[in-house]
């Protein structure tokens, strides 16, 4: 019973998601996405986006909604999913015959192998992951046992509220808790079907990724390739069958955030443009870091819509301003949350980030993490050909985006880790892995479009009648499509 | 020939900043820095006791279980200078067995998290990439006296602890170790629960032998096969999938076995002791706090205390939705601001020590601690 009503929630995921992409359309006037495959997986993360905002106002408002009405509402989403899906796959469209040969066949295999491996050992552990036990769950199952309004504080404030209980990462954001609560109202507190979560967030990514890649890349082995590349790295995998971090979920949302933003500054459709705004949305509602990566996001959006010509100005413009900062001592003013302080020696954000900046040389954490230790398998070796790529192909549109983000995103984590109290999570290797995850699907990404480009460059043999690379001029038609919500 | 350029300005920056790096770090700290410390004790074993015969100078503390240990009381040495110690015990008996400790800058003693394990003779080298230096006091080691058929324990015997050979952490160490290691065979590590979210292992062959592999596999099936484009990424991904299947059975090893004793029989799917205690100890205290009443009511505040902080976090865990939170010294002085009629303290040890309730580290001056229930591994108090 426990297991048949965790299928009726996880089919709630899809119905919402299929209702929210349903209003968008509505909203924007478009056509929906011809893939079936694709749309059900884009759904899932907007069902998930749609629950997350969904309980967190039921929360914030103290509605003191019965558990008994959101379990109805869920799972009339999740018949609306059923007569959703009967409906559109009527209507469906064939898949693109796939032309990568036996070879194409073998890696899907793979793929599929893969995550039925990690799926299994998954469904063998009970929750084991120090993050969920210590926060995510723990959250969950307060709200399970005595319900969603109850407050969660940190110690000194528990000290003089006792109706309040206490969790350690109660100032993060309660996105991953939330979904944990509402698998819960289906399954009960079943930590191993609760676990199931995440291999069905992998298996769901892998194949958005897939279809994802598919639409921008010419060769048809690269994506099937890059997904099994993908499954088989050993820190992801650690990170599905130890289920219970939200470091996973960071990553794809991540990954759907810039991806949705680049489609939509690539065709400006509205529809697109709705679907990037609720992915950038998502960030900061996973973890804290979503703050920082949606800063980065719109710094890398603002860089990209410069034109290249004001581009010097606008560095010229940056190291003056950084010359000033350090000349006068940098900026410290008070807020209605408290003081503001961007000094050279101290950065101090109230209630998000406080850190005090001298040069640590952890280097030697870098190497372990990234390249002795077993964590990426060989992917980071591959950042020379990253660096080399990354400027052969600079002025490559479509890729702009991604790389802008990737390159600030790497300068953040050296600032962060060599100049900041931060070394010592890197030193102490408690950090630096997890935050390297949130960006491997964009490097992933990225780098099968340089693979593509690098391929699609004539070589000699191929004679004066092959047709020219045309770089930057977008996608045919079909990823126009492909990239839309359903 | 851009591309050819941009590689060589790149390489030429590269070697430039590394040169200023160098520069830099070499004034702050000597590079060539190495001290070697050769100390000398002997110790006697007597009915079963650690004595010393003479300590040529060395701190030795005695134990009330017996054991015995021995600290290098070097106060001039800062260790945060250094990234990496070597210590080695020559001539141990086998029946002594030994462990390496480190002493906190608070002056607490701690197991060294990482090092080779305790094994005939000697214990050598030692490189624990895992302690942070800067909290390191005083490096020391610790015997403990194993009795064993046929050894004569009123015989005295010479110990030597040579080797405290501290380097001195400079910019390039970690460059040099990584090609040491890059290029070296390693065995595979697994680390702790608590640290598999954050590290997944290493690799069990030389990551650079297998990447020469890889590429002399694919350059010889490219060769021999490859007329295409299409066909050369077929080999690279084959490549991929060889080494893919090789990690596969190394990640099913490490699933099935995990032979670290902190916390990780869990990761085999069985729970492990540590959790079976903490599942079994929450539910005899909410057994016995719901004993008379109905419900355990919310007014119920439980502080748990343990010197292992993961079993202090599970049973927090395995407590909850019960009004739980962590207790520990520091935080002990907030105790008494709580005006809450019903507030306990929970303390609970993995191993059979004793009366556990003794090692609660609470003030009595913050008020009257009233023991309710005391078991083997945990005790439960009222604070009033």
């Amino acid at each position: 019973m426990s297991v048949l009503m965790a299928v009726v929630y996880l089919l709630s995921i899809y119905g919402f998601g299929a209702a929210i992409s349903r209003c968008g359309l509505r909203l924007s006037g478009g056509s929906g996405n011809p893939l079936l495959l694709q749309t059900l997986t884009l759904n899932f993360f907007l069902g998930l986006v749609g629950q997350m905002v969904l309980l967190n106002l039921i929360q914030l408002t103290g509605w003191p909604v019965p558990v008994l009405v959101i379990q109805v509402v869920l799972m009339l989403f999740a018949a609306y999913f059923l007569v959703w899906l009967l409906r559109e796959w009527r209507q469906r469209t064939p898949a693109p015959t796939q032309s990568g040969g036996w070879f194409w066949w073998v890696l899907l295999t793979a793929v599929a192998l893969q995550w039925l491996l990690l799926w299994v050992l998954n469904a063998q552990l009970p929750l084991v992951a120090w993050d969920a036990w210590v926060g995510w769950a723990a959250k969950a199952k307060l709200w399970y046992e005595q319900g969603l309004e109850l407050a969660t504080v940190s110690f000194s404030d528990w000290i003089g509220l006792s109706d309040a209980r206490v969790n350690q990462i109660a100032h993060y954001p309660d996105g991953v808790s939330l979904i944990y609560y509402a698998f819960a109202l289906f399954a009960g507190w079943n930590e191993s079907v609760l676990n199931a979560l995440w291999p069905l967030l992998l298996a769901n990514f892998t194949v958005y990724f897939y279809h994802s890649m598919r639409a921008r890349l010419h060769h048809p082995l690269l994506p099937m390739g890059l997904c099994f590349v993908l499954l088989s790295i050993p820190f992801l995998q650690v990170h599905v069958v130890m289920a219970g971090y939200a470091d996973l979920w960071m990553a794809m949302f991540l990954f759907l955030a810039i991806h949705s933003l680049q489609t939509f500054l690539q065709h400006r459709h509205w529809r697109t443009f709705l679907l990037a705004l609720v992915f950038i949305c998502a960030l900061p509602m996973i973890k804290l870091e979503g703050w920082l990566w949606l800063c980065l996001l719109l710094f890398a959006w603002t860089l990209k819509t410069i034109n290249p010509v004001n581009r010097l100005f606008y560095w010229a413009c940056v190291l003056f301003l950084l010359g000033l900062w350090l000349f006068f001592g940098g900026l410290e003013f008070d807020t209605a949350i408290g003081p503001f302080i961007l000094r050279p020696d101290l950065i101090s954000i109230p209630n998000v980030i406080e850190f005090r900046l001298y040069f640590t040389n952890a280097m030697d954490a870098f190497a372990n993490s990234l390249w002795i230790s077993q964590n990426w398998s060989l992917l980071w070796y591959s950042l020379l050909a990253y660096v080399v790529f990354n400027h052969i192909h600079r002025k490559y549109s479509e890729a702009m985006l991604y790389s802008l983000f990737l390159n600030w995103a790497f300068v953040f984590i050296l600032i962060l880790f060599f100049l900041t109290d931060a070394a010592s999570w890197a030193q102490n290797y408690t950090t630096l892995n997890r935050f390297i995850l949130h960006i491997v699907p964009v490097y992933l990404f990225i780098m099968a479009q340089y693979l593509d480009l690098q391929l699609r460059l004539p070589s000699p043999e191929d004679g004066p009648t092959k047709a020219p690379l045309q770089a930057s001029t977008g996608g045919d038609e079909a990823a126009v499509q492909v990239d839309q919500p359903g | 020939m851009n591309t050819l350029r941009f590689i060589a300005i790149l390489l030429l920056s590269l070697a430039l900043v590394l040169l200023l790096f160098a520069w830099s770090a070499g004034r702050r700290v000597d590079a060539t820095a190495v001290e070697t410390l050769d100390v000398t004790g002997a110790l006697t074993p007597v009915h079963g006791q650690l004595a010393v015969v003479y300590d040529d100078g060395l701190e030795f503390q005695s134990e009330a279980d017996g054991s015995l240990s021995l600290f290098v009381n070097r106060k001039d040495i800062d260790f945060s200078q250094y990234a990496q110690v070597e210590m080695a015990i020559k001539d141990r008996p086998p029946q002594l067995e030994a462990e390496l400790l480190w002493q906190d800058v608070r002056g607490e003693t701690h197991v060294l998290p990482v090092g080779r394990s305790v094994s005939g003779r000697s214990i050598t080298p030692l490189n624990p990439d895992w302690l942070d230096w800067t909290e390191v006091r005083q490096l020391g080691v610790r015997f403990v006296l194993q009795p064993q058929i046929g050894w004569m324990p009123e015989e005295p015997f010479k110990l030597y602890i040579r080797h405290l050979r501290l380097r001195s952490q400079h910019f390039f160490d970690p460059l040099r170790r990584l090609w040491s290691e890059l290029t070296a065979f390693q065995p595979l590590e697994i680390q702790s629960i608590n640290h598999l979210g954050n590290q997944s292992g290493r690799f069990l062959y030389s990551p650079v032998a297998l990447v020469a592999c890889w590429i002399a596999l694919s350059l010889l099936i490219l060769r021999v096969f490859a007329h295409s484009r299409a066909e050369m990424l077929t080999c690279v991904f084959i490549g991929w999938l060889v080494l893919v299947l090789f990690q596969t059975k190394l990640n099913l090893a490490r699933w099935q076995h995990h032979p670290d004793a902190q916390a990780t029989g869990a990761a085999a799917g069985v729970i492990n002791n540590l959790d079976a205690l903490a599942l079994r100890t929450s539910n005899q205290v909410k057994q016995f706090l719901q004993h008379g009443q109905n419900q355990v009511s919310g007014a119920v505040r439980l502080l748990v205390f343990s010197s292992d902080d993961f079993l202090r976090t599970r049973l927090m865990y395995h407590l909850l939705p019960m009004n739980v939170a962590k207790f520990d010294a520091q935080r002990g002085t907030l105790v008494n601001q709580i005006q809450a009629d019903q507030l306990y303290l929970l303390v609970l040890e993995s191993g059979p020590e004793g009366d556990v309730c003794l090692s609660a580290p609470v003030d009595p001056a913050q008020g009257t601690l009233t023991r309710v229930v005391s078991e083997r591994n945990y005790c439960l108090m009222r604070l009033q």
